[in-house]
């Protein structure tokens, strides 16, 4: 039932290829949840939450072929287990700012994103105390870009563009190294790199995040 | 480099311990049958101790090489520079256990989980210990506290300490008298003789196809002996420099000519090499030793060759020797001239000794070479110091064996004479034997009566110990061998003619030197089983096993299962435990000693009717069970209520009743589930489930198989450890409840984490044996 409510709110997607994405993104979420136990060694619940907040250089193209950059700031909610074969997933509800100057031929725009990531990953051990996570996983979002603009060579305003909402669907690669802080805290630092598939929107995102066992 | 000139196949004279070395002498032969009876013993210490380079680590590796133990788990711990958590850190992570992030008591919790299912799996583990001189006390007192655990009536850990004289030292030290206890065989190397040390470097020589190029001449050896002391490593080195001079100089005959120059060498580069007093053995000739004697007899400028051309050769600061003393062995032991003794005719005064006051004398006695300050005559209290230091004399090696803590010969002579009043005093008039005394024997006191019942008795080295015999006769003293007043006067001057290695007849009991020195004689265990032939009508022994619980901070103490009603403490001076059956007769009597003995072990007559012999602990008997239903009976471990007795706590082995089969079946399939737990093995782990098993987090087979896959997928390392098992066994199936403590890595973790808590298993029979049926946790600190 939920799935085929799910699957209507998607109708409107033109995309359908973004459809089918968003689908395996929700199973991939539900598959660990059936597989939870409380396993002889293991905690009852093996599960963490967390959030996450730092830097994120996103790069969008634009109308008129041209390419616009700037930092902002990203934000995350973070929900982790183990999810099969040693590996675990990590997904994360994402929403952050961005704005962008506008020139003579950038448009410039207050951007607002907000998205969910999944990423399955595997851990590395290098050393003993430095294992990094680094995984593979997929990206959908949603972006407002309001406040649309050009100026002129002057820096006055040249022009006004309507709003937009673009969805966008995208693979993420990420390198996440933890550190347990007690027996139910980590900090985390990791670094994430969007590939768009429509390749009119890039991102890397810095991020540190604490992550909590309940 | 030498090695092609003389056509090695190796170099001989290496350093680092090769078992293919390993040169069977005498005292390394002794010692190797020292050890190799402690290992088959499996509990307790075994110290070897020895100056550096006498091949310690080289005979422990022959051993553990050689060893025919099975399931024998051996580590190595060489930094030993510790104090007492460091010891249990290294321990720990040198057993491949996580330390990182746990507490001392978590290190310990995680340590007798992981002893105690290695031997449940029938796996010894083997602590060497190198350089064990340089533990602390607290260390010792650790390693003390870890041979403490125990299952059943096997110890899972045993250690072997390797160091120096000092470690000798410390171990005799009052406050280590309880670790003594534990030591079951101990061995001192000394340095080879000089036949030895010949065959010695022939035999690293033939190790490598030597096949008489180079020749070593007679006087060679004789001094290389001199100058290597007969320490195998500084044979090594002295060796191979040698070898190495002999190939550059293209000799084909290596002599005395080389071994000097040898000497000389190595004695620009340190100061371990010297002589004694060079310029003395120019101007006597006649009286040096014979190695240097016969040297110079052939025509070899000692002189010239040593301590020519103005190299620093005297290194030890050695004063000039005024006179050489020789002195023929029987005028050093009997004489009444050793008080006082006068210049034997063979005493050559120096004519430079009048001139040279400061010069030092040397004394020669059967070829050992003493020294002794000016404007004295040799006293015979230094020189049988010296001679216990140095001499090659087997009752002198003896002697130092024996009462090496107690260098000292006054003390020696004063608590052995205090021990023979002590115990014709307490006793009523008995002495002791030195079985492998050479000594003549010397009556001393004369002998009263024998004491009965007494089968065995043994006592440490430290320890003069004469015991009573039956536990309602007082008759126990304890004479401390180095502090505490002398419990009796002796007249030193009057003892000064008897050997120190007094020997009385005397029936029973025997006092042996040590345990050590009795390889060949099984030693008494001081837990003696003696069953009385009773006819089991029960399926299973109602008792388990007796809780013995220690603490570093307070004596041993013997605590009663499943809190049974306090039973009075025995008015004998010895704690005996035993296991009753439901008519309270006794199945089987342990006799123990009483804490403040050292080794000393009674058997008592066994008697069902003997009101005087109760359990020191309170032994669970079938009335203070609760109630069972028919056929059912509960197996119960440790873990329960303990209460210690009230008086006079002793150290009581685990009275262990006689298991059935079903047992030992549970503690094989635990040790399996562990094992597979630990190893990761899925398949070995789905195994011991029934089909329709049933745990805390899934019902089937399948379902539990992939949950411990699933754990063992995310976690790089674990460990559990299952212990204080309560069971209870009927006919179909077997419950147990216990405790567990888990030790997980996770993946992308470097911390490890540890839960513990209450486990209980449900067993039936499957086709192959016990199933697990139904597996359930719970964690207590989570």
């Amino acid at each position: 039932m939920n799935m085929r409510i799910i699957e209507r709110s998607f109708e409107s997607c033109k995309a359908r290829g973004l459809k089918r994405i968003a689908l395996i993104t929700i199973a991939m979420l539900l598959i660990p949840v059936l597989a939870d136990g409380a396993t002889l060694g293991l905690p009852e619940t093996t599960a963490r939450i967390g959030y996450a907040a730092g830097p994120a250089y996103v790069s969008i193209d634009q109308a008129n072929s041209a390419r616009n950059s700037t930092w902002a700031t990203a934000q995350s909610l973070i929900y982790t287990d183990w999810f099969m074969a040693g590996t675990r997933y990590w997904a994360a509800l994402r929403y952050g700012q961005a704005d962008l100057d506008g020139t003579v031929s950038k448009i410039g725009e207050h951007m607002t994103f907000y998205g969910a990531r999944v990423s399955i990953q595997d851990n590395v051990r290098f050393a003993p105390g430095f294992s990094p996570w680094v995984g593979a996983g997929l990206d959908v979002s949603v972006r407002r870009h309001t406040r649309r603009y050009t100026v002129d060579s002057d820096g006055y305003l040249a022009e006004q563009f309507p709003e937009q909402t673009t969805r966008s669907a995208g693979l993420v690669l990420n390198a996440i190294q933890e550190w347990a802080v007690g027996r139910t805290f980590h900090v985390s630092a990791s670094v994430e790199q969007l590939i768009d598939i429509a390749e009119r929107f890039r991102e890397t995102t810095l991020a540190a995040a604490i992550l909590y066992r309940f | 480099m030498y090695n092609s000139f003389y056509g090695f196949s190796d170099r001989p004279f290496a350093l680092n311990p090769d078992p293919r070395f390993f040169f069977r002498s005498s005292v390394h032969g002794r010692a190797l049958a020292y050890l190799r009876y402690g290992l088959e013993q499996g509990e307790g210490f075994v110290v070897i101790t020895g100056q550096p380079g006498m091949g310690k680590t080289l005979l422990m590796r022959t051993l553990v090489a050689d060893s025919k133990v099975p399931r024998l788990e051996t580590v190595e711990i060489v930094t030993s520079l510790l104090d007492g958590d460091d010891i249990l850190q290294l321990l720990t992570a040198t057993l491949n256990l996580p330390v990182h992030g746990l507490s001392k008591g978590e290190l310990l919790a995680q340590l007798r989980v992981f002893l105690m299912s290695r031997a449940r799996a029938g796996i010894r583990i083997l602590v060497l210990i190198d350089e064990a001189h340089n533990l602390s006390l607290r260390a010792f007192e650790e390693l003390r506290m870890l041979s403490n655990i125990q299952l059943k009536e096997s110890a899972p850990l045993q250690c072997f300490l390797l160091g120096q004289d000092s470690l000798s030292e410390t171990l005799s030290r009052s406050e280590m008298v309880q670790f003594q206890q534990r030591v079951i065989a101990s061995c001192h190397l000394h340095p080879f003789e000089p036949a030895e040390c010949r065959q010695y470097i022939e035999f690293r020589l033939k190790r490598v196809a030597w096949r008489g190029t180079p020749e070593l001449t007679d006087g060679s050896f004789r001094l290389i002996h001199h100058y290597t002391g007969g320490v195998p490593r500084r044979i090594n080195t002295f060796c191979d420099r040698l070898l190495l001079l002999g190939s550059i100089e293209q000799r084909k005959v290596i002599d005395e000519h080389a071994v000097l120059a040898t000497v000389r060498e190595l004695a620009e580069e340190s100061s371990q090499y010297s002589v004694l007093d060079m310029e003395n053995e120019l101007d006597h000739p006649a009286n040096s030793s014979p190695a240097l004697s016969e040297a110079g007899a052939e025509g070899i400028d000692v002189r010239d060759s040593v301590i020519g051309a103005g190299s620093n050769f005297a290194i030890e600061e050695v004063p000039l020797v005024s006179e050489v003393v020789r002195l023929p062995e029987e005028e050093f032991n009997d004489s009444p001239a050793n008080v006082k003794p006068p210049l034997s005719p063979d005493v050559v005064p120096s004519e430079e000794a009048a001139k040279k006051p400061e010069k030092k004398r040397l004394v020669i006695v059967d070829e050992s070479v003493l020294e002794f300050e000016p404007e004295s005559r040799p006293d015979p209290d230094d020189m049988l110091d010296a001679r216990l230091e140095d001499s090659a004399h087997a009752t002198g090696r003896m002697f130092q064996r024996l009462w090496w803590p107690a260098r000292n010969h006054n003390t020696l002579i004063t608590v052995a004479i205090s021990a023979v009043v002590v115990s014709i005093l307490a006793a009523g008039g008995y002495g002791w034997t030195r079985q492998d005394n050479p000594a003549p024997t010397v009556p001393v006191l004369p002998q009263t009566s024998a004491l009965p019942d007494i089968q065995t008795t043994t006592a440490a080295a430290s320890d003069m110990l004469i015991t009573g015999a039956t536990p309602d006769a007082d008759a126990s003293a304890t004479v401390a061998a180095d502090d505490g007043p002398p419990l009796v006067d002796v007249n030193e001057d009057a003892l000064a003619s008897v050997s120190p290695y007094v020997a009385v007849e005397a029936p029973k009991p025997v006092v042996r030197e040590t345990v050590a020195q009795h390889v060949e004689a099984p030693k008494a265990s001081p837990k003696i089983n003696a069953e009385v032939p009773v006819k089991h009508e029960r399926k299973v022994s109602p008792v388990d096993r007796v809780v013995h619980v220690t603490s570093s901070e307070t004596p041993d103490h013997t605590v009663a299962v499943n809190s049974a009603p306090a039973q009075p403490p025995p008015h004998s001076t010895e704690s005996v435990s035993g296991v009753h059956d439901s008519a309270g007769s006794a199945l089987a009597a342990v006799a123990l000693p009483s804490p403040p003995m050292p080794d000393v072990s009674f058997v008592l007559p066994i008697n069902k009717n003997v009101p005087s012999v109760q359990p020191a602990a309170s032994i669970e008997s079938p009335a203070t069970l609760p109630a069972s239903e028919p056929g059912r009976t509960s197996l119960r471990s440790s873990g329960d209520v303990l209460t210690p007795p009230p008086k006079k706590p002793a150290p009581v082995e685990p009275a262990v009743a006689t298991e059935p089969p079903i047992h030992s079946e549970l503690g094989t399939l635990l040790s399996q589930f562990e094992a597979a737990y630990r190893t990761g093995n899925v398949p070995q782990l789905s195994r011991l489930f029934a089909a329709d098993a049933r745990t805390t987090d899934a019902s089937g087979r399948r379902a539990i198989s992939q949950l411990y896959r699933r754990l063992f997928d995310v976690t790089d390392s674990r460990q559990i450890g299952i212990d204080h098992m309560q069971w209870d066994v009927a006919s179909d199936q077997a419950k147990g409840t216990g405790h567990f403590v888990v030790t997980v890595v996770e993946k992308g973790e470097a911390a490890p984490r540890s839960y513990s808590g209450l486990i209980s298993f449900v067993l039936k029979p499957g086709t192959d044996g016990m199933v697990i049926s139904q597996l359930y946790h719970e964690y207590a600190n989570h």
